[in-house]
């Protein structure tokens, strides 16, 4: 049964537009991009994230477009950034170059560089605030001047803010599974259809640029006992990625491009059945995101394994976690359907009718 | 000044500053624009730790420009979507690989922000150091 359109409805659409720029538009005070970008820093992460697009600029923008709708706010980013031409690869980049700004281990309490909490919500209470509804800007400013102060004079602390992998000491004792190396020309899922079985390539930058709902939920089941893992966090990272490309002009050399903010983890997954030591599955996503970071990880170590399980199916796994592609897909239900629908029901009526006259008989 | 150095001041420059220092060269030179300020995307390949695979992690926005200085050449490619920022940023690579009299005293400017910005994130680690944490277990020691 194929499609058939629909024609007709195009005043009631204008309308209904103009009514979304109404309620956009709610309440007496503007939504300043500025504002989103820098102190909804978590939901700009993880829009960027989704979106495969580090603009935090453009992600405010787009949650300013759609009331802070996750899905609109990827898919503009996404339509917008097919506008735009690719004209660079960056050099390889690895995340132990990365400036750090958080570093934890639930593995080792004691870590070559030492272990930093940076900016986290793991121990906080889970109390609503009720003063800052009357936070006073000026106040905020002045602590926030106080803080500085506070740290310059800190005295003399490590200015050093890069650190060896947590993991190196275990892979110089071969305490971790043996992997072969793979060196292969990455796959990249924006330019060609997703192959199946996917290259290690195509696995990350599918995850990583997948729903944060779909692979936590994924990650959880799996943990749970409808996959294999037990992960322990044998290091999480979050800083910043120095961003560089081939200088093109007479003389080459190393062109700076900028610093993209970053989390990564390394998960301690535990040997597979039969195999010698402790499996390794690796996260890393745009921002400052733990939780997808962490999942990311679990899920990649989930694909290695050929048991019965979800989130070892690769193509379940795969094929079901894009934002824009699960979201547009749902939405596209809402859709008029009037003659497949009614193609079902005619369908229905005429069994039901050939039931009745069998009756008969 | 190699090309790595001085994008890194660049980028992480105020827009003012690297105006400042390009705008005379602008009135006074023969400025000519190869390539106009564009937006355009740069690919972040990354390589994880279990195989050493490569991956693309994502892309990141960024605005290039190309011109020429007085049969100078020079390039930017900046993260962000800043088209005047990206276009003075072209002209003070070009000034800085060419002999024009105003290179010494804009490298002398360029490696004063350097300072700067290196200072700046000397306070960043010194914001973050304080949340160093040490844990220490009860009972078993490992």
């Amino acid at each position: 049964m194929g499609y058939v359109a629909v024609t007709g409805g195009q005043d009631a659409i204008d309308a209904s537009i103009e009514l979304l720029r109404e309620y956009r538009s709610g309440g007496k005070l503007p939504v300043d991009t500025e504002i989103l970008r820098d102190r909804m820093k978590l939901l700009i992460d993880r829009v960027m994230s989704e979106a495969g697009l580090y603009a935090p600029d453009y992600a405010a923008l787009a949650l300013k477009q759609c009331e802070g709708s996750t899905e609109e706010a990827v898919f503009l980013l996404r339509a917008y950034r097919s506008t735009l031409s690719r004209n660079y690869t960056s050099r390889t980049v690895h995340g132990d170059e990365m400036h750090i700004r958080r570093r934890i281990s639930s593995a080792f309490k004691d870590i070559p560089g030492g272990q930093m909490l940076g900016p986290t919500y793991d121990y906080v209470h889970r109390l609503l605030n009720f003063s800052l509804t009357e936070e006073k800007e000026e106040e905020l400013q002045q602590w926030r001047a106080a803080f500085e102060e506070k740290a310059a004079q800190a005295g003399e602390v490590s200015l050093s803010d890069t650190a060896p992998r947590v993991l190196d000491l275990l892979r110089q004792e071969g305490l971790l599974e043996q992997v072969q190396e793979d060196r292969s020309e990455p796959c990249d899922v924006t330019m060609e259809n997703l192959p199946l079985p996917a290259p290690r390539s195509a696995i990350l930058q599918t995850l990583t640029r997948a729903d944060t709902g779909f692979v936590s939920g994924l990650a959880y089941s799996d943990i749970r006992g409808f996959g294999m893992s037990h992960p322990t966090i044998g290091e999480l990272r979050y800083g910043s990625l120095e961003i560089e490309v081939d200088y093109p002009l007479e003389g080459g050399g190393v062109w700076y491009v900028g610093e993209i903010f970053v989390t990564e983890v390394e998960g301690l997954m535990g040997a597979r059945a039969g195999g010698e030591g402790i499996g390794v599955g690796y996260g890393c996503v745009f921002g400052r995101n733990d939780t997808k970071a962490i999942a990311m990880s679990v899920l990649d170590h989930a694909l290695t394994l050929s048991i019965d399980s979800p989130t070892s199916d690769m193509e379940f796994v795969l094929l079901h976690g894009d934002c824009l592609e699960m979201n547009g897909f749902i939405s596209h239900l809402k859709l008029p359907h009037y003659v497949t629908f009614q193609s079902k029901l005619d369908g229905l009526r005429n069994r039901k009718r050939s039931l009745e006259h069998e009756g008969n008989d | 000044m190699e090309a790595q150095r001085l994008s890194k001041i660049l980028g992480n420059c105020p827009k003012e500053t690297i105006e400042a220092l390009a705008g005379p060269v602008m009135e006074t030179r023969s400025v000519s624009v190869i390539r106009k300020p564009t937006k355009t995307l740069v690919m972040v390949r990354m390589q994880e730790t279990v195989a050493k695979a490569d991956f693309f992690l994502g892309e990141l926005l960024a605005c290039e420009a190309l011109v020429e200085v007085e049969g100078q050449k020079g390039f930017a490619l900046m993260a962000g979507d800043d088209t005047q920022k990206v276009l003075c940023a072209a002209v003070l690579d070009a000034v800085c690989k060419s002999r024009l009299p105003e290179r010494k005293a804009i490298e002398d400017a360029l490696l004063a922000e350097e300072e700067k910005i290196a200072e700046s994130r000397r306070q960043e680690i010194r914001k973050h150091a304080s949340s160093r944490v040490q844990f220490n277990t009860l009972d078993v020691e490992y």
